[in-house]
């Protein structure tokens, strides 16, 4: 079984995203920082370490799979590792909005 | 005119160590500006305790003083503060200085008993510069002189504390109202004619026992003369009586006056809890929507994710309708290929021409060999084709799958709540500050059953007083009016009796004392009546121009000096805002100090809060009108600076910041001296 995981250190501010913006799960909130990553066109982060949050049936993978294909035509990477790369990106960027702007809220963000 | 010029405050509050205000001598506004719980209240206090010894806040209650001590400085084992008011009096400067201390071989003093009661000390400048120690009774003078404590929040002005007042000043028959009415007057210098009148009573004592003591002295008039003393010793004696029933019939009243408030509270109370029963039911829907908003947020965050890759997904669109097009356009260019060559092997197998169905001839066979082998050499290879077919697939699934994605997938709808839960909010949190005053509103007005019943009793009790002592007034005043006819008439029998030049002489003199009293009375009640006229146009001129209500056109003036707003068509507005009472407010300050004899500095605390835009710029606009000296205590939203300066630009002498320190500390901060 294909599964997705997250840094230590992730896993702590996806908690803390999803409380803070309101978040009814941290996969809600997770496909939310994919989506900010893509958007914003952020560079994957590299990562090491991580440990199992979800399995892909978590996620619709059609979903996250054909966004890659679109956005990132020229990919040849593994999907799952694509998606997994850029929920951290996403996750990391909108960590570092908001300690600038603590009130930051959701609006703030997709306007 | 009474000038500030300079108020130094030692461990007062949050100014840990001397911190001064110094005060600009020309004419104009000051603003001291500092955020919430920084320390602008607090100025305030300290002028209060320097003028008055004591910080009498919301319903009449005394602060505890001992809380205005520095926490830094108590720490640091200090337990003294200080504050020292420099002012300027008709041209005198005088120093005055109160200071809170332990009472002697106290090292740690808890509760304000172990404190001595802090006296001002009042030094004056003389001519020659040296400073002289005033005694007790000019300390005393200055201060009256200075300001009445009664009416002290019109020139220490709090916008928070200002509807008590108001109330204070409607309500007639309130105790309050009556020492706020004589403070009042106090400012505008009707004790100095009181003083008079009763400086000629003490004459008219004279003069009348002086007559009485020549007419005994003479053998003629000497019967009458012992009649009419023993008649006015009687009136005395009566006129006595009266004014002690009047001073029970006072204390009675005064008496009946809080029970009836106590009552009347007890019957508010019944309002307030339903206010306050009103105010948890809109909390706990207030509680209840955000709830609810904050499920449809978790539902609709679902799916804004889609909506923030909707635009990036619309633009791709573009590309791949683009690629697919391309690749529709290969595919048939094969297709019609395919098909060309098709024809043209047909008809080099059947040697006749497909289009024409004519014979070929070597030539045309030769030629359309030559097509054919060019048709093969240009052609897309199989392997290529299917990449193309599977490309153009995978584009059509990918376009497909963007019009299902960005269907009904907008980030609105999460804006659209997120606004709506703050909106609620912003409700919860004033509910919440309601029902915390309503709380305390209900708390301080509690009466328990017993309690009200008696109250009940003691108010018969007292009414049953009150008459008794109207009974004993009327009576004895009725027996003064006879003896005053009987007086008459013995006077009468004297002017047949005695030919006495002596006694005439005295006579006249008692009687041109009697006329020069009634006199002065008269006119004191026509003066007292003139000054309300004259507050009242000009409280009602500073109205007008402070008031966007076109359809308020005057203020009218009640016993108390209390304002009511009339209507155009004559009515009286019976509910007013807490931004109209405000601008009363402000109306009655600008005609007391315009009509005051001594003319003296406006203090005004967080008074734009409650006003919206116009009215505030309204005031700002007449705040020259209102004293010479004007010191605006503003916290950072209240009021933008640009709009006081764009509105009076040249009258800001001065600006003060209050700076944070720490959490127990500020310091004051000139950033701005314009003199």
């Amino acid at each position: 079984m294909v599964t997705i995981g997250l840094t230590t250190d992730a896993d702590h501010i996806i908690n803390e995203l999803k409380d803070h913006f309101g978040f009814g799960s941290s996969s809600d909130m997770a496909l939310f920082a994919f989506s900010y990553a893509v958007r914003n066109n952020l560079p994957r982060v590299p990562i090491s370490g991580t440990q199992t949050k979800w399995g892909t049936s978590t996620f619709n993978v059609t979903d996250f799979e054909m966004i890659i294909n679109i956005c990132y035509p020229d990919n040849e990477e593994d999907l799952v590792t694509v998606f997994r790369d850029l929920i951290h990106a996403g996750i990391f960027k909108i960590n570092e909005i908001m300690r600038d702007n603590p009130d930051l809220k959701i609006s703030d963000i997709i306007s | 005119m009474l000038v500030f010029k300079q108020l130094t405050l030692e461990n007062f509050g949050p100014y840990f160590g001397k911190q001064k205000l110094i005060f600009p001598s020309k004419k104009g506004v000051i603003i001291i500006r500092g955020k919430n719980g920084r320390g602008k209240t607090t100025i305030m206090n300290a002028l209060r305790f320097v003028l008055f010894g004591s910080v009498k806040l919301s319903g009449r209650k005394n602060i505890d003083l001992v809380q205005y001590l520095n926490i830094i400085s108590k720490t640091k084992g200090n337990f003294r503060y200080k504050v020292i008011l420099d002012i300027e009096l008709d041209g005198k400067s005088y120093e005055i200085t109160r200071l809170l201390s332990p009472k002697p071989g106290l090292l740690c003093p808890e509760t304000i008993n172990d404190y001595q009661f802090p006296e001002a000390l009042i030094k004056e400048t003389t001519e020659s510069g040296e400073q002289k120690v005033l005694i007790d009774s000019e300390v005393k003078r200055i201060l009256n002189q200075i300001m009445d404590e009664h009416v002290a929040r019109f020139y220490l002005f709090d916008g928070e504390l200002l509807k008590e007042y108001e109330s204070q000043l409607m309500g007639e028959q309130d105790v309050g109202a009556a020492k706020i009415k004589e403070g009042i007057e106090n400012i505008l210098g009707v004790p100095i004619l009181k003083n008079a009148c009763e400086q000629i009573d003490v004459c008219l004592d004279q003069y009348s026992r002086n007559f009485e003591l020549i007419i005994q002295s003479n053998k003629e008039t000497e019967k009458l003369g012992i009649a009419i003393t023993t008649a006015n010793t009687k009136r005395e004696s009566c006129k006595i009586d009266v004014q002690e029933l009047n001073s029970d019939l006072s204390e009675i009243r005064n008496e009946l006056s809080q029970i009836q408030n106590k009552l009347e509270n007890s019957i508010l109370n019944q309002e307030a809890i339903k206010e306050q029963a009103k105010l948890q039911k809109d909390i706990e829907n207030f509680n209840k929507k955000i709830e609810e908003k904050k499920e449809q947020r978790i539902s609709e965050l679902r799916s804004t994710w889609k909506g923030l890759l909707s635009p990036i997904l619309q633009a791709k669109k573009g590309e791949i309708n683009s690629e697919i097009k391309n690749s529709n356009q290969i595919i048939s260019e094969r297709e019609k290929r395919e098909k060309y060559i098709e024809e043209l092997k047909t008809s080099l197998n059947n040697n006749r021409c497909k289009l024409c169905n004519q014979l070929l001839d070597t030539e045309a066979s030769l030629n359309l060999k030559e097509q054919l082998d060019k048709c093969d050499c240009d052609d897309l290879s199989d392997s290529d084709l299917k990449i193309t077919k599977d490309l153009l697939l995978t584009l059509q699934n990918q376009s497909k799958y963007i019009d299902d994605f960005t269907k009904d997938n907008s980030t609105e709808k999460i804006c659209i709540i997120e606004s709506e839960i703050r909106e609620i909010q912003t409700k919860l949190l004033f509910a919440k500050k309601d029902l915390e005053d309503t709380n305390q509103e209900v708390e301080s007005m509690s009466l328990s059953l017993s309690e009200y019943q008696s109250l009940i009793d003691q108010r018969d009790l007292l009414k049953k007083k009150e008459k008794s002592s109207t009974d004993g007034l009327e009576k004895t005043q009725k027996t003064i009016k006879e003896i005053e006819e009987n007086v008459k008439k013995l006077e009468i029998q004297l002017n047949h009796v005695s030919n006495d030049g002596e006694v005439e002489n005295a006579k006249r003199q008692r009687d041109f004392v009697t006329q020069l009293r009634d006199l002065v009375q008269n006119g004191i009640s026509q003066y007292q009546n003139d000054l309300k006229k004259r507050v009242e146009i000009d409280a009602t001129s500073l109205f007008i121009k402070l008031s966007d209500e076109k359809e308020y056109n005057k203020l009218k003036i009640n016993e108390n000096y209390g304002l009511e707003i009339i209507h155009k068509d004559g009515e009286v507005i019976p509910l007013r805002s807490s931004g109209y009472e405000h601008l009363v407010a402000f109306s009655l300050i600008g005609a007391l100090h315009k009509n005051a004899p001594l003319q003296g500095p406006l203090f005004m605390d967080t008074s734009f809060g409650r006003l919206d835009q116009e009215n505030s710029q309204n005031l700002i606009r007449v705040l020259p009108e209102l004293s010479e000296q004007v010191i605006l205590l503003v916290h950072d939203r209240e009021i933008d600076e640009e709009r006081i300066r764009g509105l009076i630009p040249s009258a800001i002498k001065a600006k003060y910041q209050i700076e944070r320190v720490s959490s127990r500390e500020s310091k004051l901060k000139l950033i701005e001296d314009n003199v």
